[in-house]
């Protein structure tokens, strides 16, 4: 089946067709999700190779999935937002067991410094704000803030409560607001 | 004055969050590759059918309700059984009519001890 064709049929459907045979069907899953699994990887990774490593293997994990993918229980979009937090946790933990010195450094600083636009400075900041929020805060806030996911498919995706998602993120906005709040004229917010 | 604070807060958190989403960077040409290959090596060699999510009706209702298809199994194995006892085997019963005796001159059972008995608990 032409790509173009599968634009309007739904994830489920293109499920069904990946498992019987229809590499069309795979493309068109990939392309509608892997830019948003890999921007989610990005945000709470902070390092683009390993944020592409994430997206691959959460990809993976959904073709393998497909032959026994029940049709209406979950969707694929949660289904991978959900792997990708899991993936991306696992992967920071490790971190945390290694020095700093085998951390990659962040993207940014050297030459284009000068020429880096507000917005630039907006976004490190405010990556750097959440990296100091604990960990469930931090997928929190990035999962509805960033990625603008409802409530309940955060719930879904972090396993919990929608009230604990919205304790959650109330919490991370205000300690986002108390990290960033020294740096606002820096930031070009006063 | 903590309302109008708080709005403030929320702005200029919101700018932020904007900003982080104008930044996101597309997949590069590797990765949809590498996704894409991955999709043929792992596609499955079998058609697969439509699964629907968890069956439910009052039919698989009734079934669970008397334990599914391990308990129709257990009744009708029951079943063939209790009609096998019917048809096989009446000599079996001859062990209660007292006509049965075992190696006669040890011990023996006769219609003759049954009718002392009834003797008795007829005459008081």
């Amino acid at each position: 089946m032409a790509f173009d064709a599968l634009q309007d049929i739904g994830d489920d459907a293109l499920m069904v067709l990946y498992s019987n045979g229809d590499l069309a069907a795979a493309r068109s899953l990939a392309f509608r999700h892997t830019p948003r699994l890999v921007a989610q990887a990005n945000r709470l990774l902070r390092d683009p190779a390993e944020a592409e490593d994430v997206a691959q293997e959460a990809m993976l994990r959904l073709w393998k999935i497909a032959p026994d993918w029940r049709q209406g229980e979950a969707k694929v979009s949660t289904w991978l937002y959900r792997v990708v937090a899991n993936l991306c946790t696992d992967r920071l933990r490790r971190r945390r067991g290694t020095g700093l010195d085998s951390i990659a450094e962040p993207e940014d600083d050297a030459p284009s410094v000068e020429a880096a636009m507000l917005s630039d400075d907006r976004t490190r900041a405010l990556y750097t704000a959440l990296d100091e929020l604990p960990e469930r805060q931090r997928i929190a806030v990035t999962l509805r803030h960033i990625d603008e996911l409802p409530n309940p498919e955060i719930a879904e995706v972090m396993g919990l409560s929608v009230e604990a998602v919205e304790s959650l993120t109330a919490r991370g906005k205000r300690n986002l607001a108390a990290i960033l709040g020294g740096r606002k004229q820096e930031l070009g917010l006063e | 004055m903590t309302q109008k604070r708080g709005n403030e807060l929320d702005r200029e958190l919101d700018l932020m969050f904007q900003a982080a989403r104008d930044q996101a960077q597309p997949p590069s040409d590797r990765l949809m590759q590498a996704i894409l290959r991955d999709a043929a090596d792992a596609m499955p060699a079998r058609a697969v059918s439509v699964r629907p999510a968890a069956a439910s009706g009052w039919f698989r209702g009734a079934l669970n309700g008397i334990g599914g298809w391990q308990s129709i199994a257990a009744l009708a194995v029951s079943a063939c059984f209790g009609i096998w006892i019917g048809y096989a085997a009446p000599e079996a019963a001859d062990l209660f009519d007292g006509s049965f005796s075992l190696t006669g001159d040890v011990l023996s059972v006769d219609n003759t001890f049954y009718s002392d008995i009834d003797d008795l608990l007829t005459e008081g």
